[in-house]
């Protein structure tokens, strides 16, 4: 007799059947995914709006079934506040890259999470910008060769943000991580931080951020696995993982 | 002023003024002390209540029946810089909230002395706070009222309601004289903020309204 | 009653839901008016960290289907021409109040007119127009700012209210009304989650070539209808008219006023104020000319609308222009001085049997 086959992994119902433009070993993909099966855990995509934001992840609301507002560079968090504040009892979140949130950006991030805006901030961070074609982005690493560093990031351009450990020192943010995609391991526990993040707006506890470290190939000028492997090697150095601010757990 | 006299002058326009009736149906009294707009302009230090002076005024203005618009200055600073505002009464509507050519001037101090007094004209009047304005120039056809209005008010029992002297002293000059009306308006504004001062306050404005008819009646 | 106060009363009446702003003066009695009046009504008023992101968060709440605005000065609005930009793009409605001072850069506080081009050409990237509205009085500060919720929900765009320190901090009698409004639109489109339908997109991004084309072409359509439909002047006295004022918001009340004196001396003058600034009303200052022999355009910048009356008038009419900046307009005296030289100076042409070019 044959054992009933244990379906161990399924495409969320929450993701379009549409197929991925990213590059090739690009972290976006991981990332949408793991998006999507976190609006399915907690049976919120009918009323989850998505903040898309200016960069490679523009692209997003051809791959989440949900609905979604543009937003203009940077201004994300803005957006989602407004969505927010009119509708509190929808599920709101934004997807932004590290030029969106931490250069163009800095001022909404820091605003919303000061004021403990019930949103959630999935924030992609690969240290460059993709869609302009491998410029500096504000989370390059010192040394990273861009378009815009041809000798490698510098003093001339100061060491790179660090948003989590930077928004971490704020009373009203009520989660703050980093986590990445590297390893499987690494991949499931991204999807607890999702999932943690996206629960503390769910029980009105204000503004969640997790931070992923994610891989670009196509400007790391790598192949995806070098890529993936360069995460370890060289950017949780400057981005250590964990948790910098969970309110939650402080008061338990 | 000579009159045009054109060809096609038998036709003619239909566009009227907004008749001086109000909207809310009251009529217009006709008053002869506000036959043309009146131009108002109160000025002092911040701090000596002029901004909300001008405001009751023209509040009251409009609560008699008349047209009126009131503008402060707004500066940088909030407090000890010249304030000044301007109101403007008449039945006509007004155009420009701005004085041009004053009927009535209050100068509290002397920057504002010699910063307002070019806007005098023929007939005038001149309303200096004597005790601030320590030397008052020759003003030819305007009717200079020299008063230590701090004094008045601060014998009264508030040097700070110099201002409510003001209000009464302008609404007596200007022949609004339903004493009822102003003192419910001072009311209104100020007696839920400072209720135990109401009484002097209202003392004082009336004070204020028998100076401005005492000298709209003299010459 | 201020005009500033009369913007935050026509929006309350008008229903607005959510109100985010920064303040700046001249126009901060609207913002902290708007946080008096909103917050115990249990609606939404937030003050944002910028002008930027208070355009961005009236974006979000208009995507969700609500009523929201903006209030700003001149600088102010400068950073918001992004989001205008933006709403314009993904056609959302909102209303944007601009009390203009003046310019360029921070320049002062005092009244101007400076914005003109930049509210009527779209301000913003892109090729978009938006409503225009111009008050000249308290009570239409009210009214305006109450139909512009009106017209931006009809017409899926956002509506300025363009009006100048001057209206805004002066005070009038206002009549607590509210003004004729326009049956309220069904928002089909506005994202509240895709609940038993396809997913929503509110956007601007188009990137396929045709897709955006369309687009173009559907507001096209729009404005052109707009332009149909929505022209607004008012004219005064302008029927014998020999001379006639062009002059919008706080100037035109002092060509109205230059009016009457020019009036009571027996000379034929008017005025015709448009009220909308975009779409202009072309045909209503045409019709304002039949008599006219000189046309005084006056504004307090050095000639912006300017632009849209000599397009109007083509020439029919020799044009005298009066500008003002930085914070300077013209007296009433200066207005009835140059209307009496110029009546007399046409008089004494009819007189003399001059010819006219």
């Amino acid at each position: 007799m044959i054992a009933k086959e244990k379906k161990v992994f399924a495409r969320s119902p929450v993701l379009t059947p549409k197929i991925t433009h990213y590059c090739p070993g690009c972290g976006h993909g991981v990332v949408h995914r793991l998006v999507a099966e976190a609006i399915e855990h907690y049976g919120i995509r009918e009323r989850t709006i998505c903040v898309a934001p200016v960069g490679c992840s523009v692209l997003i609301y051809k791959y989440i079934d949900v609905d979604m507002s543009e937003a203009a560079h940077g201004r994300a968090p803005a957006v989602a506040t407004g969505i927010k504040r009119a509708r509190p009892d929808l599920f709101v979140m934004t997807y932004q890259g590290d030029g969106d949130l931490a250069a163009i950006g800095t001022a909404e991030i820091i605003h919303a999470a000061n004021r403990g805006e019930n949103i959630s901030v999935i924030f992609v961070n690969n240290a460059v910008y993709g869609m302009t074609g491998g410029q500096m982005a504000p989370t390059t690493i010192l040394g990273q060769k861009t378009t815009t560093t041809p000798t490698g990031r510098s003093e001339n351009e100061g060491p790179p943000i660090k948003v989590c450990e930077m928004l971490g020192t704020m009373d009203a943010p009520s989660y703050i991580a980093r986590v990445t995609v590297d390893k499987p391991a690494a991949v499931r526990k991204a999807k607890q931080a999702i999932i943690t993040a996206f629960g503390r707006q769910l029980d009105n506890k204000g503004f969640s951020l997790v931070e992923i470290l994610s891989p670009c190939p196509t400007y790391w000028r790598l192949p995806p696995v070098k890529a993936v492997k360069r995460i370890e090697e060289w950017m949780v150095h400057t981005f250590p993982l964990g948790v910098y601010k969970d309110k939650e757990a402080a008061n338990a | 002023m000579p009159k045009t006299k054109t060809r096609g002058s038998k036709k003619k326009s239909v566009a009227q003024p907004p008749s001086a009736v109000k909207k809310t149906g009251k009529t217009v009294k006709k008053h002869p002390a506000v036959e043309a707009t009146r131009e108002i302009l109160l000025a002092g230090s911040g701090g000596q209540g002029l901004i909300l002076a001008g405001k009751m005024l023209a509040q009251a203005a409009v609560a008699e029946g008349f047209n009126a618009t009131y503008i402060p200055s707004y500066g940088a600073e909030v407090r000890g810089g010249t304030a000044h505002c301007h109101i403007k009464v008449g039945h006509r509507p007004i155009g420009s909230p701005i004085v041009e050519d004053a009927t009535i001037i209050v100068v509290m101090n002397e920057p504002s002395y010699r910063a307002f007094t070019p806007l005098l004209r023929k007939g005038s009047t001149l309303v200096v706070n004597s005790s601030l304005v320590p030397t008052v120039g020759k003003h030819p056809g305007v009717k200079v009222i020299e008063l230590d209005l701090t004094e008045i008010a601060s014998k009264m029992g508030s040097m700070r309601s110099a201002n409510m002297l003001v209000f009464g002293l302008c609404a007596g000059l200007l022949g609004i004289e339903d004493r009822k009306l102003l003192s419910g308006l001072l009311t209104d504004t100020l007696g839920k903020k400072n209720p135990a001062l109401l009484g002097t306050n209202l003392q004082i404005l009336a004070k204020g309204v028998d100076l401005g008819e005492e000298a709209a009646a003299s010459k | 009653m201020s005009g500033n106060d009369a913007v935050v009363e026509g929006a309350i009446r008008a229903g607005v839901d959510c109100y985010f702003g920064y303040p700046i003066t001249p126009q901060n009695e609207i913002i902290a008016g708007m946080a008096a009046r909103l917050l115990p009504l249990g609606r939404v008023f937030l003050q944002s960290e910028s002008e930027l992101a208070a355009i961005s968060m009236v974006h979000g709440a208009a995507a969700a289907g609500k009523r929201a605005m903006t209030t700003s000065s001149s600088p102010g609005v400068s950073l918001m021409q992004e989001g205008i930009s933006y709403l314009a793009g993904s056609r959302l409605p909102a209303v944007i109040v601009n009390i203009q001072r003046g310019g360029p850069g921070l320049g002062n506080i005092a009244p101007a007119q400076g914005d003109y081009f930049q509210a009527t050409r779209g301000g913003g990237n892109g090729d978009y127009r938006t409503i225009v509205l111009a008050p000249d009085s308290a009570q239409e500060m009210l009214d305006f700012t109450f139909q512009a919720f009106d017209l931006a929900d009809q017409y899926r765009s956002p509506v300025i209210v363009l009006s100048d320190g001057r209206l805004g901090q002066m005070m009038e009698p206002v009549e607590l009304r509210d003004p004729p409004a326009r049956k309220r639109v069904e928002k089909p489109w506005a994202l509240t989650g895709a609940k038993g339908r396809d997913a929503f997109f509110v956007c601007s991004l188009r990137l396929p070539v045709p897709e955006l084309a369309e687009h173009n072409r559907v507001l096209d359509k729009v404005f052109r209808e707009i332009e149909r439909r929505e022209p607004r002047a008012e004219a005064y006295r302008t029927d014998d008219a020999r001379l006639v004022f062009t002059a919008y918001g706080a100037c035109a009340r002092l060509c109205r006023e230059a009016v009457d004196l020019l009036r009571d001396e027996g000379l034929k003058a008017g005025l015709l104020r448009p009220i909308t600034l975009w779409p202009f009303p072309h045909k209503k200052l045409l019709a304002s000319l039949k008599k006219a022999k000189t046309l005084v355009v006056t504004e307090l910048s050095y000639g912006q609308m300017l632009e849209d009356v000599r397009l109007a008038v083509e020439g029919r009419v020799p044009i005298e222009f009066l500008g003002y900046a930085g914070g300077e307009a013209p007296s009433i005296k200066e207005l009835v001085a140059l209307g009496r030289k110029l009546l007399k100076k046409s008089n004494r042409k009819k007189a003399s049997k001059g010819k006219r070019r």
